[in-house]
């Protein structure tokens, strides 16, 4: 017996430790000699954080090491993006990077202290998530301009749920707002899974949420999409028209994951993280997975991915301004 | 009818070999880290998923969901016999259990919560089975402002946690609000009380403070005191529990099953407010309610088995509206997405061998369950033979690695090394732990519900008596509140022998 609670208390000390270990250090000149850390920025089991392990899988067979996913959730993103600034630039930290932490954060909260094009090098896009306006599914509104036409006539009636403030959904809303003048309410819920239940509900009038987690509900009847974010209609939701064709082109911020490492990262480093970026995210496999997460998946190389962030930014920056929503100092 | 046809198909699925392996795994690896404190569910499936993708999806959740439930059944060990509880959802059972560990009945208090555990996990698959399109359907009805009138009704029972002093409850009550309003506004996103600490900008983590406040500061205290070990040796008293703990266990099981079940069902409220729901109820209807505290039986058998059927109707919302209600609820709706199955009203329709198959095992799983848990107690009792020397250091070792690990952040152990001197301070001056850990965990809530109702509203309070169950709520509220006064007399009794 006596041997037994050795052996049980020796499992019980061992096991945290061999849980916490990540692989040793060494210097190196070949790249990469080790397993390698992907900082996702949100806690485990949302849309980033799939998207980036089912990355993380495939980079790893690229690459041949191991790529560990970490998550450092917390304060919208930025502890994440914090804490990967900590890090050695060497190319063994990745950053699983949305909006979220490098683009909306910085502009509505205010103490982020990170600038993503001074800080942060893109490395390859990923995917992206669009977002829907979601009704309940026995409303009477069939586009966002029945909606709108409602929410003129009932002043301050019309409440929309959102993933929380300053994220892509609150933007999305921001901006159908400033567009039509409409008197409409704001409601930030915790996260997107907390605004479904509230439209289904009627606790809300409409919500904004990533398809991924807005989708079951749609294809179901119990939700009805108004409206979504990408260009085109997509093949899953053939009954889903976009904002575009609904003539609001400018209501088009999506969920999107890209990776970006830090800066001083040196470039043949960048170069070989690049191009096995590419492969992975170009492999059917991962593109089969990734789909069915709720993803459209759409390889952007560096140059590309940098332009992107700067159009984001740009369009955010100025929904921000325009809407008043950043958050005093 | 067509349930049990359905039924008899998922046990053909969950009984097939591989599914078997599949779904002892799981419980095995729940049950080991329900004892590791810190290392909960959601830190165990997020290093499991990548392996998980090359298996087959049923397996994959029949394995995934044993871990879940798996750990309810291992996180009251650390509660009943060191004070820490194994996973912060356990805290209600260290109020009694570790009491009864003290007076040699760790034993019974283990023997009797996995009983407890196994009897609600049963009793609630059954529930879960017949009324999940009924409580699905009540989630939903929750809004904001039923959910404010649900945690006023919460807050209200901290009134009845208080043993000793009623004033230095309430205390801790304030204190525990206070410190829930640390961190992110939830509305406007302004940061609070934080003072340029980033890491506090989410707010104090549960797990920690649970961890310094019980755990920890009983290791501080006891520290020096030589004499308390004899206590603990001299008298373990039977190794598993008597009809008369039977007994008193039956009915406190039953009512704790059912308050669980509905409450673990609403999206957000997750297993801890419902437990001390139960253990009040508890102590309410005792006949000997001064005793609570001290080591009854009911305190243990209640909240645990409350706490595994809160954890089996999570399901309901899970898999029938894609809404998870908890973390690691949240880890399995990303593994399901990652396997390409979405979880929604479509579900049952569309994966019938997913769904019937990870129902049945989860009645294989609670029966797996009891067999590796039932002989494991006399091991675990054995563990308070373990000289102190070494027993603390494994205990500060567990709550260090455990408080890192639930966040992979140092602030969290910088928490629970301040938590541990404050449950020091709090011990020494007769102040309880748990009002504050519940006025913790239900201070954000309430404070995020009544805002979103004052949103919808306008700013009008009259939409929390307009909504028929909220008001239903708030009325439960004022007869908790006006109850006492009737009775006071038995409780003042239970006051003064405590002083």
């Amino acid at each position: 017996m006596k041997k037994w609670s050795c052996l049980m208390v020796s499992i019980i000390v061992v096991f945290p430790i061999c849980v916490l270990w990540y692989g040793g250090a060494s210097a190196e000149e070949k790249y990469p000699t080790r397993s390698i850390e992907m900082v996702i920025p949100f806690a485990p089991g949302g849309a980033t954080d799939v998207g980036a392990r089912i990355t993380a899988d495939e980079l790893a067979k690229v690459l041949k090491v191991a790529v560990t996913p970490v998550n450092k959730p917390g304060a919208s993103g930025t502890t994440g993006g914090a804490y990967i600034l900590t890090k050695k630039s060497d190319g063994y930290a990745i950053f699983a990077a949305t909006g979220g932490p490098v683009i909306n954060a910085p502009l509505v909260l205010p103490d982020v202290s990170y600038d993503v094009f001074k800080d942060f090098i893109p490395v390859a896009y990923f995917a992206s998530v669009p977002n829907v306006f979601v009704v309940k599914g026995d409303s009477p509104w069939k586009s966002l301009k029945d909606l709108i036409d409602y929410a003129k006539k009932n002043p301050g009636k019309v409440t929309c749920g959102s993933a929380g403030t300053g994220t892509e959904s609150h933007i999305n809303f921001e901006i159908l707002k400033s567009l039509t003048k409409a008197d409409m309410t704001h409601v930030p819920f915790k996260s997107g899974g907390d605004v479904i239940p509230a439209v289904l509900g009627g606790h809300v009038t409409m919500g904004v949420n990533v398809i991924a987690a807005a989708g079951p509900q749609i294809k179901a009847g119990t939700l009805k999409g108004l409206g979504i974010t990408s260009s085109k209609r997509l093949p899953d939701y053939p009954g889903v028209p976009t904002n575009a064709e609904q003539g609001f082109p400018q209501i088009n911020v999506s969920t999107w994951l890209g990776y970006l490492v830090t800066a001083g990262t040196p470039a043949p480093v960048v170069k070989t993280l690049a191009a096995a970026f590419e492969k992975a995210i170009k492999s059917p496999e991962l593109i089969q997975k990734a789909e069915k997460a709720g993803y459209v998946v759409e390889y952007k190389n560096p140059q590309e991915f940098k332009k992107y962030l700067e159009e984001q930014y740009a369009q955010v920056s100025k929904v921000v301004k325009e809407a008043g929503i950043a958050v005093p100092k | 009818m067509e349930t049990l046809t359905s039924l008899l198909y998922g046990f053909k699925i969950t009984l097939m070999p591989i599914n078997l392996l599949y779904c002892f795994i799981g419980v095995f690896i729940g049950t080991l880290i329900g004892v590791l404190p810190g290392i909960g569910p959601s830190a165990t499936i997020a290093l499991l998923l990548p392996a998980t993708f090359k298996i087959n999806p049923v397996s994959a959740l029949i394995m995934l969901s044993g871990i879940c439930y798996g750990a309810m059944y291992g996180g009251s060990t650390t509660s009943i016999l060191l004070n820490i509880p194994g996973e912060p959802s356990s805290v209600v059972t260290c109020l009694d259990g570790y009491q009864m560990a003290r007076k040699g009945r760790a034993g019974p208090a283990l023997g009797i919560s996995a009983m407890g555990s196994f009897i609600a996990g049963t009793l609630s698959l059954f529930g879960l089975l017949f009324m999940a399109p009924t409580v699905a359907d009540l989630a939903i009805r929750l809004g904001p402002a039923e959910n404010f009138s649900l945690m006023v009704m919460g807050i209200a029972i901290v009134t009845f946690l208080a043993r000793g002093s009623m004033v230095k409850a309430l205390l801790m009550a304030a204190f525990g609000l206070f410190l829930g309003s640390i961190g992110t506004d939830p509305i406007t996103a302004k940061v609070r009380f934080t003072y340029h600490m980033r890491d506090l900008n989410d707010g104090i983590a549960l797990a920690p403070v649970v961890m310094g406040l019980f755990g920890v500061s009983e290791v501080l205290s006891n520290v020096g005191v030589a004499i308390r070990r004899e206590i603990f040796e001299g008298k373990i008293k039977g190794l598993y529990p008597n009809k008369q703990d039977w007994k008193d266990s039956s009915k406190p099981i039953a009512r704790g099953t059912l308050i669980g079940f509905f409450l673990g069902a609403l999206p957000g409220v997750g297993s801890i407010i419902p437990q001390f729901i139960a253990y009040v109820v508890e102590k309410k209807l005792s006949k000997y309610p001064e005793k609570f505290g001290t080591g009854v039986i009911e305190g243990v058998a209640s909240p645990e088995a409350c706490n595994n059927s809160a954890v089996t109707s999570q399901f309901i919302p899970l898999l029938s509206l894609g809404i998870p209600s908890t973390g690691y609820g949240a880890l399995l709706m990303g593994a399901l997405m990652i396997y390409g199955i979405q979880p929604g009203p479509l579900l049952i329709k569309n994966n019938p061998d997913l769904f019937w198959g990870v129902m049945a095992s989860m009645y294989v799983g609670n029966v797996l369950l009891l067999v590796l848990n039932l002989p494991l107690i006399p091991l675990w009792v054995r563990i308070l033979k373990i000289p102190y020397s070494f027993l603390y250091s494994l205990i500060l070792i567990l709550c260090v690695i455990g408080s890192y690990s639930y966040n992979n952040n140092v602030t969290d152990v910088l928490v629970m090394a301040v938590c541990s001197v404050l449950g020091y301070l709090f011990k020494k001056y007769r102040y309880e732990g748990a009002p504050l850990v519940l006025a913790l965990v239900l201070g954000p809530l309430l404070e995020t519900a009544l805002r979103r109702s004052l949103l919808i509203s306008k700013g009008s309070f009259m939409i929390f008596l307009t909504h028929p169950i909220s008001a239903v709520f708030l009325i439960i509220t004022a007869v908790i509140l006006i109850f006492p006064m009737v009775t006071i007399r038995r409780i003042g009794k239970g006051l003064e022998a405590e002083e």
